[in-house]
């Protein structure tokens, strides 16, 4: 990959909280096609945050993926509950920011 | 009081397409110093500035510094720091805009507590590399117990890169395959000396291209000991005690 190639799968993006307890998200995709695969939300017992944000959180658009639990296994968005909300493609969820928050 | 990094902190934000991140809602204590730290691409000449700002009643924003192209002498990526004390207690959200910069904008929030609200910063040291690792310019804190910030971006950046900073940094990382990497952290540093940490960039390749930023926040003086009690002895007391 050179400077400027558009990000290949996975794309991960790891939050962690103020004792480093973290929230990550990794979205797949079709390198091709750019098309979503899954997201998958995972997440450190005890972290403060439970909730992945993709735009900025003040604004109604704003869309969030829950993160599990406490003992939980990984939180799973299909490609279809993504576009149900709007991300059909890497770069629909790119161009928003993304953040986490409790 | 030791400066400590309140819970209270919000989750770094990454804006892979945009020259603003805005964090999501926070709650700082009164008192708190609020460290915010910046990273992402210049524009041509730029970023100019990184201007923050935050919802609710205007704080007081300094820039600490701003390591960029135009400061340090090249480079294509840019980092920099700003603080704001907390005046009342009351739920903000905080922005920082790039003027004259280009997207990628990531930006992490650590408040703080226990700092000198006063004088919340000391030195601040700003630096360009293009090594892996790269060992930040030394920096002397003149504190006990002061709190050494870090802010660096990587820009060259041209796989999956991850990154972690040396000497005892508590680091938090971020990085868009293809963009950037980058990342802030702290350390506690307990008697004044010479501080650098070494940052890391692993995944990368090719020539790195680091802007970086470090800086001292002091903590609170330490309260005054009690007057001791003064007992007053006259002559005359002294008189009769040498009779006896």
């Amino acid at each position: 990959m050179a400077k400027g190639d558009p990000p290949t799968s996975p794309v991960v993006e790891v939050f962690d909280d103020y004792v480093q307890l973290a929230v990550t998200i990794a979205v797949t995709f079709d390198n091709t096609t750019r098309a979503l695969a899954q997201a998958v939300v995972s997440r450190d017992d005890g972290c403060q945050y439970h909730t992945i944000v993709l735009d900025v959180p003040s604004r109604p658009q704003a869309k969030r993926l829950a993160a599990p639990v406490d003992g939980a296994g990984p939180n799973t968005y299909t490609a279809a509950q993504l576009s149900k909300v709007g991300l059909s493609t890497i770069e629909d969820v790119l161009a928003l920011q993304i953040t986490a928050e409790p | 009081m030791a400066l400590a990094i309140d819970a209270t902190t919000p989750a770094r934000v990454n804006a892979s397409a945009a020259v603003s991140a805005v964090s999501g809602s926070f709650t700082p204590p009164a008192g708190a110093l609020l460290i915010v730290t910046a990273q992402g691409t210049n524009g041509s000449t730029g970023p100019t500035s990184v201007a923050v700002t935050n919802s609710g009643t205007a704080l007081t924003w300094t820039q600490v510094q701003l390591a960029n192209k135009t400061t340090t002498g090249g480079g294509d990526g840019f980092a920099s720091i700003h603080r704001a004390v907390v005046g009342t207690s009351a739920a903000m959200t905080v922005t920082a805009t790039q003027t004259g910069g280009s997207a990628p904008t990531s930006i992490k929030v650590y408040v703080v507590t226990g700092a000198n609200t006063t004088t919340p910063v000391g030195t601040a040291v700003i630096g360009r590399g293009t090594t892996t690792p790269l060992t930040t310019t030394a920096l002397t804190t003149t504190g006990t117990n002061s709190l050494f910030f870090a802010s660096a971006d990587e820009w060259s950046a041209p796989a999956a890169e991850t990154g972690t900073a040396g000497s005892g940094m508590t680091w938090d990382s971020w990085g868009i395959s293809g963009s950037n990497y980058g990342g802030s952290g702290y350390k506690t540093v307990a008697a004044p000396a010479s501080t650098t940490t070494a940052l890391s960039s692993v995944g990368g390749s090719g020539t790195m291209d680091w802007q970086y930023v470090v800086v001292e926040v002091f903590a609170a003086a330490a309260a005054a000991a009690p007057p001791r009690p003064v007992r007053t002895i006259t002559q005359q007391a002294l008189t009769r005690a040498a009779t006896r």
